[in-house]
């Protein structure tokens, strides 16, 4: 049996009259974008967002402190890694921002169950079940004309975990793309009617769901090309981030994609590794920022960065830090009032060389929600923090 | 079926603990009441359930023995054998087919649908042979021989290799590693679980009772524990595994209650570190929320106190993962759980749950989803259940029983309304097409890409299943994986592999017998590449290479025809593979016996990237683990590896990104297997304390107002004296009595194992009141109190020689642990300044001692192990074959359409489909068209 019949029995049974793909791009075209950028191993804020000023800084991170030269200031006392360098325009123009001290209660420590608390938006009495944004987004108004809920470009599903919802990996999209010449035509395949068998009924319906967004989604992606010349000299992650540029250049209407760079788990040898780690960073971002200028969806985009936690703030003998708690993050957009926004962990009070966290990371979820996807209700809106007001000028 | 005689053994000696903590979970007279609780569900009268063996208890066993045809009826509780559980066993299924004769459903013949219901739901897939030998037979009796397969604990294929080892790894000493030393140990478990979770697949495959299988499936999904949230305690969680095995057929109260004892399930959960001053609330909410009553059966007040009650519940990584109870951390304060009041610990709190009327309706409920529907609830009939499941005390034999023999389970409104869950589709197609496909080995690649990579379920409520087994993205995998089963050719018949092992091992078998020594040299030699692929367009392709010398110039001697590396994964088309879980394989060369070599190459000619999206769409890559000849093993990983891009994974060698080349030069000889103390002798042997390695354990300062003040040592495989430790942790002493101090040495049976003196402690030894652990103490410096007295005296003579040994090393232990990153990472250096007058005081004193006197030319010796844990790894790989049987039978006679053509010829979407095909005729007899059918996806 070739690939044709094979749609032909995965879309068994279903008519299904399918939205004009220049009609589905025009009454989502005002839609909005959220861009997820996972730093894999748990980033060390502290030499990410350098407290430059505070004398504690020195006497907790006497060889791998960041020195004054290899920094650069950006206000408050704080001061970005040299090699963030890339985002200086994005600082400049008012499109970055940093919240500080972003952590949650009851700190895990595991790599692998901390992830998957910033996943389903736990914390350390309660992990989550499905992903923190996929039902709300899945219920949004008009969520049904979209290709497809999200995009993985990193392989890891684990923030899309959701029994509903049409979340993709790039492997689907291939697989889209390799199999969607036969779509068109098959949508016309006769009906046999629904079933009364409610497991029946599901999976046609799934197959209905796939067979649609196969067929909005194959002819954009086709016009890809894996030889784009769009790129950002920046390792996995600039692969990723140029990807994720093309498929929005592309007319794929997903409103989240997850980029992810691994690395962070920096026990030993920080001072080179989280360099070149920071590097990639800037430069993927700050090419995402330019090729979405350039195509003019800079405006519908916020990027966020997230990590399962921060570093000890006190460093370790071999010359690297330890599983901490709190670290800031950062939030880019044309959308983005940029600035320093929460309040920094007190470098005094450290409970064993950790730092205690001063916002819980859910209220960034909630912000993201409510006033970025203009979900007010959402899951997480008891961790709504007015410390973010005006932090996203919707 | 083969029962597995030395993994049995491995429980029995090396984890005697893990058989212990299973059976302490039973009280007192549990034994008595589980007969007689049995004997009631089996229609007799063992008088009150009350544990007590009386006359009418007495008389019912007999009664039962002549029923069921035994030759006589115990007397006492020690009569209980196997062949009395089995009976009972029998008798309760006899009287139920008795009673079931009222109700008609169960009268009714079956038809080979109704075979393929009942076996695909109650085991994985169902084989036309399955089928045949239920038909004919009634409902209740085919009921009857499915029950009859739900023992788990003797397994068709020889469990992993890794699990019968004579040591199990140091865990409880990795922390002292530095980084490339963790890595290689985390690598190694890695592989470990890799191993584990293949085995399970292929006894799934093979194995005549599914039935238990399912059971184990659904316990693996109700007490979720994942690999990668146990900080690669491989060991602990297959342990998880065997106790789903073994009780996961027997009493949910005795299941739950291990699980709480469980090391992987209270690592997981975050239990092992729970203390009274900060309970942690995970473990407590998820055993009400997700184990035993369900959400909103319980208040968060009660989740408070239940934490409090399991605080101190942990597990000892040093004693092969048993249960440890640590009472310091214990709150024994009085809890309020529900309407009960008092000190409750961890077996109490199961208790208390299982009395909630929640309790029954909720584990039944998750019986429904996996036996009756997924979609379709009833809850009369649930409620229903429930009372004959609490009322034979949550036996699950009786609560499968009722689940399968109700009506709603036979209802044809009930068919076909399960999602098949990845095994069901991939394992359970080749179980019922009797297929092993070629590319069998990719097997848990293929079921992690469409959401089921087992061990690693996505977070502790598990697999959702239903509608979530086919999200957009899977649906389309899945129908391409369909696709690749139902046009299968066959694997074909591996070459013997019994064969090459033992001419790549040669060597170790030539140690144990002498007569394989003088065996002719082979003409041609093999070489064996361990090797995992990741196909793109193509799969990758590799040649060998010998160097030698020439005129003092590096030379060729010898290279292999190109290699094509079958059975990857096609990256394309499934997506990447998780590192831990490549698709391992190994190829055999033939190398002709003359050539001489120094170095060996290995090289990648044909990289191959990227599909859209970069390597996640597609890319082509080959990854090589070890290659072996001749006796000898060539680690990839100490290899070099080199390419003309960069520095494209030159930093792990073995893992090819790039097309590139990997030279080995250094080897572990196989022979290299021996204990290096067997190279000293005489006086120097007993004397000399002979360790792997010397890890700082943990000290306090020493503060002169305390009478107490600690430092310890810990010590990987010490010998010394003959006697031989896997580990042992040597604590220094501090201690203050009225006229001032002592120095000793003491060695706490919590921390050695298997045991601190090669054998139980003396029976003066001290006994912690908390938690029953036993200490001895030796004195150096003070006067020796009377019970360590008679502790020194009650020692065999080499036990003192050890201590000696022991006592003697203090010095050099102290010089060898600052080595270590525990040294750096505990802040021993602080601890060591308060110490120090008493290290001193200790080195003086000792040679005045009467350890010197025993153990005078000691000293310490590390020897730092040869990597005979990467030559078994290798044995293993090369033990590793593909499952010979399909659903109990000969893999050659297992395909379907023999089989097929003794049931009727019509029936092939009977015996296929769970309903008819939607996109084709009920009467097609292309078993393609069938499995492409929508409805393939239900059972």
């Amino acid at each position: 049996m070739n690939r044709r019949s094979l749609i032909n029995t995965l879309i068994a049974g279903l008519a299904i009259p399918l939205a004009p793909a220049s009609l589905a791009l025009a009454a989502r075209s005002s839609g909005r974008r959220l861009i997820l950028v996972e730093l894999s191993g748990a980033n060390d804020g502290l030499n990410t967002v350098v407290p430059i000023a505070d004398e504690r800084y020195r006497e907790i991170r006497p060889t791998i402190g960041m020195g004054t030269n290899e920094v650069f200031n950006i206000g408050n006392g704080l001061a970005l890694h040299n090699a963030l360098t890339p985002l200086a325009d994005a600082w400049q123009a008012g499109d970055l921002s940093i919240i500080q001290g972003l952590g949650y209660p009851g700190q895990n420590r595991s790599h692998f169950k901390s992830i998957a608390l910033w996943e389903t938006g736990g914390d350390g009495s309660k992990a989550g079940k499905t992903g923190w944004l996929t039902q709300d987004v899945e219920n949004m108004i008009g969520a049904e004309d979209l290709d497809a809920h999200g995009v993985s470009l990193d392989g890891g599903m684990g923030i899309f975990a959701s029994p509903s919802g049409v979340w993709l990996s790039m492997t689907s999209l291939n697989q889209f793309r390799s199999l969607g010449e036969t779509t068109e035509r098959l949508a016309s395949t006769s009906i046999n009617g629904k079933s009364t068998n409610p497991a029946l009924a599901m999976v046609l319906d799934r197959g209905q769901s796939l067979n649609t967004a196969m067929s909005r989604i194959s002819k954009k992606i086709a016009r890809i090309r894996s030889n784009s010349r769009l790129r950002f000299d920046a390792g996995d992650l600039g692969r990723q981030a140029a990807m994720a540029a093309q498929l929005i250049d592309a007319g794929i209407d997903a409103p989240v994609l997850k980029i992810k760079i691994d690395g962070f788990d920096t026990h030993e040898n920080q001072t080179w590794r989280h360099r070149d780690l920071l590097q990639n960073l800037g430069r993927a971002l700050a090419g995402l920022r330019n090729a979405l200028l350039d195509s003019g969806h800079w405006e519908n985009t916020l990027i966020m960065t997230y990590s399962e936690f921060g570093r000890r703030a006190v460093e370790n003998e071999s010359g690297g830090t330890d599983h901490g708690t709190a670290a800031p993050h950062f939030m880019m957009g044309g959308a983005v009032s940029g600035g320093i926004w929460g309040i920094h962990p007190d470098l005094g009070a450290l409970n064993e060389g950790d730092m205690a966290y001063t916002l819980d990371y859910r209220s960034v979820y909630d912000l993201v929600l409510a006033e970025w996807f203009g979900l007010p209700k959402n899951r997480f809106k008891g961790f709504s923090n007015s410390i973010m007001n005006g932090i996203l000028t919707t | 079926m083969a029962t597995v005689g030395r993994f049995k053994a491995l429980l029995a000696a090396t984890a005697a603990v893990f058989l212990l903590s299973i059976t302490a979970v039973f009280a007192q007279d549990s034994k008595v009441t589980r007969i007689q609780r049995a004997l009631v569900v089996s229609g007799y009268d063992p008088g009150p359930v009350d544990g007590y063996w009386g006359n009418r208890t007495s008389s019912a066993l007999a009664q039962m023995a002549g029923d069921m045809g035994l030759a006589s009826a115990p007397k006492s509780k020690a009569g209980i054998t196997s062949e009395v559980i089995t009976a009972l066993d029998n008798a309760y299924q006899t009287h139920l087919e008795q009673q079931e004769r009222d109700r008609r459903h169960l009268q009714e013949v079956m038809t080979v649908a109704d075979a393929r219901h009942l076996l695909e739901r109650s085991g994985v897939g169902a084989h036309p042979s399955e089928i045949l030998k239920l038909l004919g037979l009634n409902r209740s009796a085919a009921v009857t021989s499915i029950m009859e397969g739900l023992d788990g604990s003797d397994t068709s294929i020889a469990p992993p290799a890794f699990l019968t080892a004579p040591r199990i790894p140091e865990y409880w000493i990795r922390w002292d590693y530095e980084e490339d030393g963790r890595q290689r140990f985390r690598v190694a478990r890695d592989k470990e679980m890799g191993e584990l979770r293949n085995w399970w697949i292929k006894e799934m495959i093979a194995t005549p009772s599914p039935q238990a299988e399912r059971l184990i499936l659904l316990w693996h999904n109700h007490f979720v524990t994942a690999y990668s949230g146990v900080q690669e305690e491989v060991h602990a969680v297959a342990r998880q595994h065997w106790t789903f095995r073994e009780l996961g057929h027997t009493n949910f109260r005795d299941l739950t209650r291990a699980l709480v004892r469980d090391a992987a399930m209270l690592n997981y959960l975050d239990n092992d570190r729970s203390r009274k001053e900060q309970p942690n609330e995970n473990f407590a909410r998820e055993l009400m929320e997700l184990f035993v009553l369900g959400e909103g059966n319980y208040s968060e007040e009660t989740v408070k106190e239940v934490a409090r009650a399991l605080t101190g519940y942990s597990y000892n990584k040093m004693r092969n993962f048993e249960f440890e109870f640590k009472p310091w951390h214990h709150d024994k304060g009085i809890k309020n759980v529900f309407d009960k009041r008092g000190r409750f610990d961890g077996d109490e709190i199961v208790d208390i749950l299982l009395a909630q009327p929640a309790a029954a309706e909720f584990i039944v409920d998750r019986f429904w989803n996996v036996y009756v529907s997924d979609f379709n609830k009833d809850p009369e009939e649930i409620k229903r259940i429930a009372d004959v499941f609490r009322s034979s005390d949550f036996d699950i034999k009786v609560l499968l029983r009722a689940i399968l023999a109700s009506k709603a389970f036979w209802a044809d409104d009930n068919r076909a309304t399960i999602v098949k869950s990845p095994i069901d589709l991939l394992v359970g197609s080749i179980r019922s097409t009797g297929v092993l496909p070629a590319w069998w080995a990719s097997l848990p690649n293929r079921l992690a890409s469409i959401g089921q990579n087992l061990f690693e379920a996505p977070n502790v409520a598990g697999w959702p299943g239903g509608a979530d087994w086919v999200t957009a993205s899977r649906l389309l995998i899945r129908r391409e994986m369909v696709m690749d089963i139902a046009s299968a050719e066959p694997r074909r018949e591996e070459k013997d592999n019994n064969m090459m092992l033992s001419e790549v091992a040669a060597p170790v078998v030539a140690m144990s017998n002498i007569q394989m020594m003088s065996a002719p040299q082979p003409k041609v030699r093999k070489v064996s590449v361990r090797y995992a692929a990741e196909d793109f367009e193509g799969s990758p392709k590799f040649n060998i290479t010998t160097m030698g010398q020439k005129d003092g110039m590096p030379w060729m001697q010898w290279r292999s025809e190109l290699f094509e590396a079958e059975g990857g994964i096609d990256t394309a088309r499934f997506g990447r593979v998780e590192n831990n879980d490549l698709p391992w394989r190994i190829a055999t060369f033939e190398m002709p016996a003359g050539v001489t070599y120094n170095k060996l190459i290995l090289e990648f000619v044909n990289d191959h990237c990227c599909g859209l999206g970069g390597s996640d769409g597609g890319d082509r890559n080959l990854f090589v683990d070890w290659v072996a000849l001749e006796g000898r093993l060539y680690l990839a990983s100490d290899g070099k590896q080199t390419n003309n891009y960069g520095n494209c994974g030159t930093a792990r060698p073995g893992k090819m990104y790039c097309s590139s080349k990997l030279v080995l030069t250094e080897f572990q000889s196989f022979k290299s297997g021996e204990r290096a103390i067997t190279e000293a002798s005489g006086d120097t042997l007993d004397a000399t304390l002979v360790a792997e390695r010397v890890a700082f354990k943990w000290a306090e300062k020493l503060d002169p107002n305390d009478h107490w003040n600690s430092f310890t040592f810990a010590l990987l495989n010490p010998s010394a004296a003959g006697i031989s430790i896997d580990g042992i942790q040597v604590r220094i002493v501090r201690n203050r009595y009225d006229n001032g101090w002592r120095t000793l040495l003491q060695l706490e049976d919590r921390s050695c194992f298997p045991s601190c003196l090669g054998g139980p402690l003396p029976r003066s030894a001290y006994t912690n009141k908390n938690n029953g652990d036993r200490n001895v103490s030796f004195i150096l410096l003070g006067p020796e109190w009377r019970d360590e007295k008679s502790q020194w005296n009650q020692l065999t003579d080499a036990q003192r020689k050890f201590v000696s040994a022991l006592w003697m090393s203090v010095p050099e232990m102290l010089a060898e642990a600052v080595k270590g990153r525990n040294w750096r990472e505990r802040d021993a250096k602080n601890m060591l300044k308060s110490w120090l007058p008493i290290f001193d005081e200790i080195e003086k004193s000792l040679p005045k001692s009467r350890y010197a006197k025993l153990a005078a030319k000691g000293g310490l010796r590390v020897i730092e192990r040869e990597e005979g844990e990467a030559v078994m790894s290798m044995m293993a790989a090369l033990s590793n074959t593909s499952p010979q049987q399909i659903a109990g039978i000969d893999r050659q006679e297992a395909r379907w359409p023999s089989w097929q053509d003794r049931l009727q010829p019509q029936s092939l979407s009977q015996t296929f489909l769970a309903a008819a095909p939607i996109t084709f005729a009920s009467t097609t007899q292309n078993l393609m068209e069938l499995m492409l059918d929508p409805v393939f996806n239900l059972k």
